[in-house]
């Protein structure tokens, strides 16, 4: 029994490192965006409503943070499919420590994961230019399958890490806090995130932007 | 060009990006995108193919689904540089270069302003409204998670794709009248109606989701329509969205502190 709920949790967790591959490095079909990620991983978890909640949420948190230039936004697929992962399942966690919680580790993923990788992806761009002028052939199609398997690998290790960190750690806090004002603050944040968010994203719509 | 090569080049520039980096951008993406063109023109030269291929890996950075449009245009040049009696090649490939990185700037501020500014923001509020009115009927819970999911994909893919396949035979027809041609399509104009309709949109999520909560609980539609307009003016400062949270988190708190009961 405990076997196959792990074995839930890290099907969860290897479909959303899968899904975050589609945010910047291939496809961009948007299947990584927390609205979309949300209601479907949460219907393969076996709670749709709730998946389609925490990608509300984490989708208008993020919707205006966009991946241009050199920035690196915190990871929505992250953020929304973490989020998830410690709120259903095995050692569920309170919905109201799994939205931060999910939040924070997609930011904790551009930091660890995101840049570490774009950095080494510099450094070979800076050797195939060099094999190129020294006249040898630079196999593009395998890198870019080493790197994809290399950001898939990093983060299903990085979800797989929270979960085992996590879900006992947001479990325990969340029985010391819940009975608390500090609990009643946290369950007023996640059920008011929808309308900030809605605020957040009328403001990013406006026309004299 | 052949229709198997334009696929050939739609279904790399999916990964335009798969090679990115802070120093390269799109730059090593952008030269496996070209790669079979390359291979086909300069096929019986290898070393003119890694050289063709060296000036492709080089900085690059768009919007990635305008970059078919990129990649048709350089396509063109390539052909005209492959065509070239070898005195005028370093001419034209400064053209190309030239041309390339223009073409980069004008389309990246394009679809950075269309897709990431109105489009996404347009298909959120769609997706939405889709779950709203799933909810509102009485669907269950896998119909909303599908039909608001599937609705998303759906509409935000649907000139995506059709840019994208599209992008690569009109940039290779249209090679340095680039800019002239870009400049016909009303891009401003489409930026705004999205705007438009997704604020139209978002209005009426808000007046129906307000006017359910209103009826139950007076107190709480105020709190909600409190926190929209918190939620406007927190981005407008330029607040996070994690800083945004932990401050809703502490006012929240402070509110079951004072005895505020939800």
């Amino acid at each position: 029994m405990i076997g196959e709920s792990a074995g839930m949790l890290a099907a969860g967790a290897a479909v959303v490192a899968a899904a975050e591959l589609d945010s910047t490095l291939a496809l961009q079909l948007m299947v990584s965006r927390p609205i979309v990620l949300g209601p479907l991983l949460g219907l393969g978890m076996g709670n749709a409503l709730m998946g389609a909640f925490v990608g509300l949420i984490v989708e208008l948190y993020s919707h205006d943070k966009i991946p241009i230039g050199g920035l690196i936004p915190a990871n929505a697929a992250v953020s929304a499919g973490a989020g998830l992962l410690l709120a259903l399942g095995p050692g569920a966690v309170g919905l109201p420590v799994a939205v931060p919680a999910g939040l924070f580790l997609g930011w904790l993923h551009e930091r660890l994961v995101d840049s570490p990788l774009r950095r080494r992806r510099g450094r070979l761009a800076h050797s195939t230019a060099e094999a190129l002028a020294r006249g040898v052939d630079a196999p593009l199609g395998r890198m870019i399958a080493q790197e994809l398997a290399l950001q898939f690998v990093a983060t299903w290790a990085l979800l797989i890490a929270a979960l085992v960190v996590l879900k006992p750690l947001g479990m325990r806090t969340w029985a010391v806090l819940s009975p608390t004002a500090l609990g009643t603050g946290l369950w007023f944040a996640a059920l008011a995130a929808p309308w900030f968010g809605m605020g957040m994203l009328a403001h990013s719509l406006r026309l004299n932007r | 060009m052949t229709a198997r090569m334009r696929w050939r080049l739609f279904v790399r520039s999916f990964f335009i990006q798969a090679l990115w980096s802070f120093e390269n951008m799109q730059g090593l993406g952008f030269g496996f995108c070209m790669g079979p063109w390359l291979r086909e023109r300069c096929g019986a030269s290898p070393p003119e193919t890694r050289r063709a291929l060296a000036r492709h890996c080089e900085y690059f950075n768009t919007q990635p689904y305008m970059a078919g449009l990129a990649i048709g245009m350089a396509c063109a040049l390539e052909e005209r540089v492959s065509a070239s009696a070898a005195e005028d090649r370093p001419a034209l490939e400064r053209k190309l270069r030239s041309l390339k990185s223009c073409a980069a700037g004008a389309l990246a501020a394009i679809g950075d302003s269309f897709f990431w500014g109105a489009w996404r923001p347009f298909c959120t509020v769609l997706a939405l409204a889709i779950g709203m009115t799933t909810v509102t009927c009485g669907a269950p819970p896998w119909t909303v998670a599908v039909a608001a999911a599937g609705g998303y994909v759906l509409v935000f893919n649907t000139p995506v794709l059709i840019l994208r396949w599209r992008g690569v035979g009109l940039g290779y027809r249209w090679q340095d009248r680039f800019a002239a041609e870009l400049g016909r399509f009303p891009w401003q104009k489409s930026v705004k109606a999205a705007r438009l309709a997704g604020t139209g949109l978002a209005a009426g999520c808000a007046l129906v989701g307000l006017f359910t909560i209103m009826t139950g609980a007076p107190g709480r539609g105020a709190a909600a329509a409190a926190a929209l307009a918190a939620g406007w003016a927190a981005r407008a400062y330029g607040l996070t969205s994690r800083r945004l949270y932990a401050a809703v988190w502490l006012i929240g708190t402070a509110a079951a502190v004072v005895g505020f009961r939800w």
